[in-house]
């Protein structure tokens, strides 16, 4: 059955079709469905003083992390869970002069901060946590702290891009990527959804733009391959990272995920990924997780199920399926796939219904 | 990280044009325009606490190494030898003969020499397949002269030794392409286990081994190769969901919900088609979200339900590799007719009831399935089970009669003996000795009183005794056949009016998926998955022959059992279910276990000869109760008494004969509903199940029954002078003393009244 077929039934999962933040329907139906899943996942990794840990990096916790946690606590309709991860993050990484996050804490260390630089990604979506917080559990003092956020992203994040002064491009962090030649950039830290309703919801409109201009540059790049995990910017164009992972791997995975979850489920971007997976990916026995981008040849495979759960929205959504080839949660998982398949789960619950897991 | 790069000012890095940018963006424009509103009032700024990051350390470090290494994501799992990558999995074993105990997955063969019967799902190809038997052994077998034999499809694989002992092991053995073919596949295990000291009867019933059913079948390599596809199929799936079913593991349905009001028609059609399609142990089936987290071990078969315009089936490997039958259903299929074009799911024939064989005449064992059998064991026990008319009913003397075929070695050593039981009793005991030794013996006819059998199914068991000779040193080897039962024997059972007698056994054989009942407090006892549980065990048998009708009752609920002149104790009905078994010490243990006690033995002299005498006041008493109770039939207190001595998981009731087609349920709360399932299953096929008006199921899977001395017959048809003497001998079988008693009182008054004539007539009236 084809994707229209789908639609056409008008059964109760059909409801779920026009979910998505603006629905709460599907939303409502998700956290209540799917709440082991949840529960599931803060057992694993969030602990009761609303710490995420990332089990594989020495138990730190990131900004990421934290942001990561928030939204999917608004999913879930958990406030309580929310307000801890939040009151946790406040205390601990909100310690630079700005608005931003510390990316990183690193717990039972004489000095569990030791380097304040932000990370745009993981601030990005602690703002839009508290964005859809602040609808979810009726509490606008969630956007004024949104806001500052989105100002100092803003602020020390965004800036022209080399070579096309009309255009804006999002610093992975306010220091550390800004050479003399060039600027490293991570093309996963670009969330076109969360930037467009962070811009909506607090009306620091360069982050709406850095979306728009995110996208293309990630058209342009998907042209010629597989999105790398970082990309060099500079007059000359947009190359892959000669110091950095030029692969296509951990970091480059969430690109087709939030680009099919921001509803840009035809993007290059996304299609060119899909045509990877559909061709190595092994059911049961591992998905790509690290690839080479030009040749498509895959260099990493894991078994863990949250790389899975990506590998088969990205396929069901290029291929317009009903029903995807994504596995249970499961907590055994470290903390980053598990989080990807959370996200799978929202993206396909919100954009792509249709893409259940069979 | 320098001064240097701490004292730089952040904001050098970022851009200081930005206003201008903002007000391009501006230009731009949204597409959607804010729907939050903007202010930022009130917002909730936590301070760092003071022992939270320390504020004269950090900074802001150069290094973005630890930021961007490509390896801090890597995974874990592709290192962990307990997460191996390429795992094969088993399509399991399939038992089919519901008569062997089957414990969290674990099948116990006992005796000496035994056939095992199993299905098999199989796709058949060019290439060899390996069949994997995992089995332990107890410690009394001789590994040396203990062996499995394997045959498929009647095929001899290979025979090997029984050598795990202590732990499971596995014995693998290759199929020849060729043997298997697509589809079900008959596998036979011959199990022939020797004692490594003893030989005879008690030798023989310690000899066991278990075969764990969830490692044992078809080795089914997962490997990143293409000849993968060739499971996504009709029979893929069902060799997936044998594997899916083995153990303990539940087979998941997806999504079902989704399809609105039609969800409970399907979900009562899946339990059903799926138990009435795979043999074995109940299938339980687990009804979740499409979102669901990961059960302990990876699912090999699933079913996804996507609600959709046009209805279709279709396989596929799920994200996790299991094999998925994907249900695509527009509204109003019907679920029949979408399954009806998959033949692995269509009903099998070897759940059926057991076979109804007719009065009056001589039916060969054949016809009802006992089929000839030579055996070599030193003790042996075969039931088989048959049905009567559910209007047969005979409570008179009247015999039924077995002519038996059968021969038996000669020179048996004392004590060779084959019992015949009916119903569990024992109705004749041949010893195996004497002239005929050595040639079969045509139609020995065997009477017994045709009242031992019952409407509905009934057991017919043999139960072979051969000493050890000697028994102190163990069996000789290659024994040949000690007895020889033929298939054409026959069993004569004898004409009944069509009637009736209060008893579940009819009700509990009509009991289907459907039969289920639910009050609102059935939910404190009985969860969900024990439902879904139960009604897979009740959709094994086609039932079909009347509506009937189980209510689930919770202990908080006993009073809504109807109980109809019946006195329960709700405190010995707890007990029943809520007291450990009942253990007793062995006589003469007191003294044996404290030999020091040097007045120990005086005093257990002393105190049997008060428990002698107790005792026999009690058994006067209990002469005297039983005589009562079968004039006045009718007191509840036997009912208690019975209950009084019942331990079990599970108790059935049908006290209400006004109501034959009720029973009511209750289960203990720590019972384990797989079990009382398999019970169900086992009961329906094989009988030996719940009768009577109370029935308790043991904690080692066996009925324990009540019958209630004071069950009226009913007649059924109307009365003739064919039938009038055997109806109203039923009528009068049923409570003999009481019509004995009835009868000599109206003799008693007739005589007084007579007596009272004759003397008023002579009266002299002056």
């Amino acid at each position: 059955m084809n994707r229209r077929g789908f639609l056409a039934t008008g059964a109760a999962l059909g409801a779920t079709v026009m979910a998505g933040q603006s629905s709460a329907l599907g939303q409502d139906d998700l956290s209540l469905r799917a709440r082991p899943v949840w529960e599931s996942w803060m057992n694993a990794f969030l602990r009761p003083d609303g710490r995420v840990v990332d089990t594989l990096q020495q138990q730190a916790s990131h900004s990421e992390g934290q942001g990561y946690g928030m939204l999917a606590a608004t999913v879930f309709n958990d406030e309580a869970a929310f307000r801890q991860m939040y009151r946790w993050t406040e205390q601990q990484l909100a310690v630079r002069p700005d608005a931003l996050l510390a990316w990183r804490f690193l717990p039972d260390q004489a000095n569990p901060i030791p380097d304040r630089n932000n990370a745009s990604d993981g601030d990005l979506f602690y703002a839009w946590a508290l964005v859809r917080a602040a609808a979810r559990f009726n509490d606008r003092s969630y956007l004024s702290r949104a806001a500052e956020i989105a100002q100092a992203l803003a602020a020390s994040c965004i800036r022209p891009m080399p070579g096309a002064s009309d255009k804006l491009v999002f610093l992975p962090a306010a220091f550390g990527f800004t050479h003399d030649t060039h600027l490293s950039m991570n093309p996963s830290y670009y969330m076109p959804l969360a930037m467009r309703d962070v811009a909506a919801a607090t009306g620091v409109t360069a982050l709406a733009l850095c979306a728009q201009h995110g996208e293309a540059l990630l058209e342009q790049i998907a042209r010629d391959g597989l999105v790398p995990d970082w990309v060099d910017i500079s007059e000359r164009g947009v190359v892959a990272s000669e110091t950095l992972s030029a692969n296509a791997g951990y970091e480059a995975m969430r690109v087709p995920l939030f680009l099919i979850w921001s509803r840009l489920q035809q993007h290059t971007a996304v299609r060119r990924m899909a045509s990877v997976y559909e061709r190595s990916l092994q059911p049961g026995l591992g998905a790509p997780t690290v690839i080479e981008p030009v040749s498509g040849v895959v260099l990493e495979t894991s078994m863990d199920p949250g790389y899975q759960a990506v590998a088969g929205l990205v396929v069901c959504s290029a291929r317009q399926d009903v029903g995807a080839l994504i596995p249970a949660f499961s907590a055994e998982q470290p903390y980053y796939p598990a989080t990807l398949q959370l996200f799978s789960m929202f993206a396909a619950n919100e954009t792509m219904p249709e893409c259940v897991p069979l | 990280m320098t001064s240097a790069t701490f004292t730089r000012p952040m904001v050098q890095s970022c851009w200081n044009a930005l206003p201008v940018m903002a007000a391009i963006a501006l230009a731009a424009s949204l597409a959607a325009p804010p729907v939050q509103a903007q202010g930022i009032d009130g917002g909730l700024i936590m301070l760092p606490q003071e022992n939270g990051a320390n504020l004269s350390f950090p900074a802001i470090s150069s290094d973005i190494s630890d930021r961007a290494d490509p390896a801090r994501r890597k995974m874990r799992l592709d290192d962990d030898p307990e997460h191996p990558a390429n795992t094969s999995w088993v399509s399991a074993l399939r038992l089919t003969d519901m008569g062997y105990p089957v414990q969290d997955g674990l099948a116990r063969i006992t005796g000496e020499r035994e056939w095992v019967n199993f299905d098999l799902y199989s796709i058949a190809d060019e290439n060899d397949a390996l069949l994997q038997i995992a089995t332990v052994s107890g410690i009394n077998n001789l590994p040396e002269r203990s062996q499995m034999r394997v045959t498929v499809n009647g095929q001899e694989l290979g025979t090997r030794n029984l050598t795990h002992v202590e732990d499971v092991g596995i014995e693998k053995f290759r199929i020849p392409s060729g043997v298997l073919h697509t589809g079900r596949n008959h596998v036979q295990l011959e199990l022939r286990q020797q004692h490594r000291i003893f030989c005879g009867p008690e030798a023989s019933y310690d000899l066991w081994t278990d075969i764990d059913l969830s490692r044992s079948g078809l080795v089914v390599a997962n490997t990143p190769d293409s000849e993968l596809d060739m499971f996504i199929g009709n029979d893929g799936f069902m060799m997936a969901l044998a594997a899916q079913a083995s153990g303990r593991q539940a087979v998941e349905v997806r999504g079902i919900d989704s399809l609105g009001s039609e969800a409970e028609i399907w979900r009562r059609f899946l339990v059903s088609r799926f138990n009435q399609s795979l043999a074995g142990t109940p299938l339980v089936i687990n009804f979740t979200d499409y979102w669901t987290t990961q059960r302990g071990t990876r699912d090999t078969a699933r079913v996804t339900i996507i609600p959709a315009a046009e209805s279709s089936v279709r396989f596929v490997r799920g994200g996790d590799g299991a094999v998925v039958m994907v249900l695509e259903v527009a509204q109003g299929t019907d679920p029949e007719r979408l399954l009806a074009g998959i033949t692995a799911v269509t009903a099998q024939a070897q759940d059926n009831r057991p076979t109804l064989i007719d009065p009056e005449m001589d039916v060969p064992f054949a016809q009802f399935g006992v089929e000839s059998e030579n055996f070599s064991q030193r003790y042996a026990q075969r039931n088989h089970a048959f049905r009567l008319p559910d209007d047969w009913l005979v409570l008179t003397g009247a015999k039924s009669r077995i002519n038996l075929d059968y021969a038996f070695a000669s020179n048996l050593p004392a004590g060779s003996a084959l019992l015949l039981k009916v119903n569990g009793t024992t109705v004749r005991m041949l010893p195996l000795r004497g002239g005929q030794s050595g040639s079969v013996i045509s139609r020995f006819p065997i009477d017994f009183e045709a009242r031992l059998m019952h409407p509905g199914t009934n057991v017919l068991g043999f139960e072979l005794f051969v000493p050890g000779d000697p028994p102190s040193l163990p069996c000789a080897v290659n024994e040949g056949p000690v007895l020889q039962i033929l298939d054409s024997s026959t069993l004569h059972v004898p004409y009944s009016p069509s009637m009736s007698i209060p008893d579940m056994d009819l009700a509990f054989a009509a009991l289907s998926p459907d039969s289920l009942r639910m009050n609102e407090m059935s939910g404190r006892a009985y969860a969900q998955s024990d439902i879904l549980t139960l009604g897979s065990a009740l959709a094994r048998t086609p039932a079909g022959i009347r509506p009937s009708t189980l209510h689930l009752i919770s202990l908080d609920d006993l009073g809504s059992i109807p109980t109809a002149h019946y006195t329960a104790s709700r405190r010995l009905l707890e007990d029943v279910v809520l007291m450990p078994s009942h253990t007793y010490a062995p006589a003469g243990q007191s003294v044996a276990d404290n030999p020091g006690d040097p007045f120990q033995q005086r005093r257990a002299e002393r105190r049997s000869v008060s428990l002698a005498f107790s005792a026999g006041w009690d058994a006067v008493n209990q002469r005297a109760r039983w005589v009562i109770e079968r004039i006045f039939p009718s007191s509840g207190d036997q009912l208690n008494t019975w209950l009084a001595e019942q331990r079990g998981q599970a108790v059935l009731f049908q006290l209400d004969a006004t109501r034959p087609d009720e029973i009511w349920m209750l289960r203990a709360p720590d019972s384990d509903m797989r079990a009382i399932a398999h019970a169900v299953v086992r009961a329906r096929l094989n009988g030996g199940g719940p009768r009577g008006q109370a029935a308790v199921l043991t904690h080692d899977g066996n009925w324990e029954n009540w019958l209630a001395p004071d069950r009226r017959p009913a007649m059924l048809e109307p009365w003739s002078l064919w039938n009038f003497r055997v109806a109203m001998g039923n009528i009068v079988s049923a409570r003999p003393i009481f019509y004995t008693l009835m009868m000599l009182g109206i003799a008693a008054l007739s005589a007084l009244v007579a007596l009272r004539l004759v003397i008023s007539t002579r009266e002299n009236k002056t």
